[in-house]
């Protein structure tokens, strides 16, 4: 049996009957190589790529910060069409110093980034981590790389308009925010009444200004919470609230606050968020309803 | 014959992974459209796709083209 048949036979494994998607396949292919996480991004359309998988908020946060500075080593192996092998991030700090600063202090200490292709066709890249650094076995990077042509074949099947995927421009690295922060971007224009594009501008602005990796954090926050209406105090306050010194254990770690509910927030930005909420409003906001306390 | 298109944004747990990912290759204008009606109909971004795509399929016309519209705020889409 050959290495893609194996693989193959793993991410059949891990979908246990349901259909194979490319956060199955990743999710096998964590497995296999023994990484931490992972993360895939699609190309979308020309000049757009969007994140499709993330095994956790780590993952999360390194394709966030790739899509928004524009490099990394999934940008490389898109751009490259070769795996970009980083067994050690700190020491590529000067190879992306946009890049290392943010998701290093998170605890990644080893990246993997595979090309997603088809007969030269760029469907999109994904990223295998680790908190430990190292390289990889030559049998994992094998084995990555079969995963990383089963996950391309997914995506391609089941991508809306593969034809365009064709005609994109093989030099250029795709980038592009999540959705979420376009969402959070017409959430902003309609309520400050801004276009979209100074809305976008805004959500950048306070990111850098309040030193988040990347304008998905405080988008995602916001649109992820039900029926939340913000006023313009509330956005400066949801980046400082996010800014906190260790944003990474879970908010749904905490009773309550019940995993899967949408609330993205960082456990520790919880309470910040609250109290800003608080003095802004003047009055106690239901807020989130996924905080898991009430103002 | 049924010709009811499928909702893009069912929220079918079954098919999590495959509508996600459907709707997270959406052109921008469409994501931006969302945020906007959900802020005008003060509901949940969900909820906004899914207004957004039945405002679409009533009127007959594309997504695309309702949600530039309401990026561009030539359409504004009101409570049923």
């Amino acid at each position: 049996m050959d290495r893609h048949e194996r693989a193959w036979q793993r991410v059949q494994e891990h979908a246990a009957g349901r259909q194979v998607s490319v956060d199955v396949v990743y999710a096998a292919a964590a497995q296999t190589v023994g990484a931490d996480g992972y993360a895939v991004a699609l190309v979308s359309g020309p000049g757009m790529r969007t994140l499709v998988a993330a095994s956790d908020r780590i993952a999360e946060l390194i394709e966030d910060v790739q899509l928004s500075s524009g490099e990394g080593p999934c940008t490389d192996a898109y751009t490259g069409l070769a795996p970009v092998i980083v067994p050690d991030v700190q020491a590529a700090a000067d190879r992306w110093p946009g890049f290392v600063p943010a998701v290093a202090p998170v605890g990644v200490r080893a990246l993997f980034a595979f090309p997603m292709q088809l007969g030269g066709v760029r469907v999109g890249a994904a990223d295998l981590y680790r908190r430990r650094p190292g390289p990889l076995t030559p049998a994992q990077l094998a084995d990555a790389r079969a995963f990383a042509d089963i996950a391309a074949q997914v995506a391609f099947r089941q991508h809306p308009d593969p034809k365009t995927l064709a005609a994109l421009a093989a030099d250029r690295p795709p980038h592009g925010y999540p959705p979420v922060v376009h969402q959070a971007a017409g959430m902003l224009a309609a309520q400050l009444d801004l276009n979209i594009a100074e809305a976008i501008s805004r959500l950048r602005a306070y990111s850098y200004l309040h030193d988040n990796p990347s304008p998905g954090w405080p988008a995602r926050s916001w649109t992820a919470s039900p029926r939340w209406t913000s006023t313009t105090a509330t956005i400066p306050a949801m980046t400082r609230a996010i800014h906190e010194p260790d944003p990474f254990p879970r908010c749904g770690a905490r009773a309550g606050c019940v995993t899967g509910s949408g609330c993205l927030f960082p456990l520790g930005a919880c309470d910040g968020y609250a109290a800003v909420v608080q003095e802004n409003l003047g009055t106690a906001d239901s807020g989130p309803e996924c905080m898991g306390r009430t103002l | 014959m049924n010709t009811e298109p499928e909702s893009q944004f069912e929220a079918d747990p079954e098919a999590g992974a495959e509508s996600g990912f459907e709707q997270a290759l959406l052109p921008a204008q469409i994501h931006q459209a969302a945020g906007m009606v959900a802020v005008h109909l003060d509901t949940t971004i969900q909820d906004a796709y899914h207004r957004l795509e039945s405002y679409a399929r009533s009127s007959g016309r594309d997504l695309d083209d309702i949600a530039s519209d309401v990026v561009g705020r030539r359409l504004r889409i009101e409570s049923p």
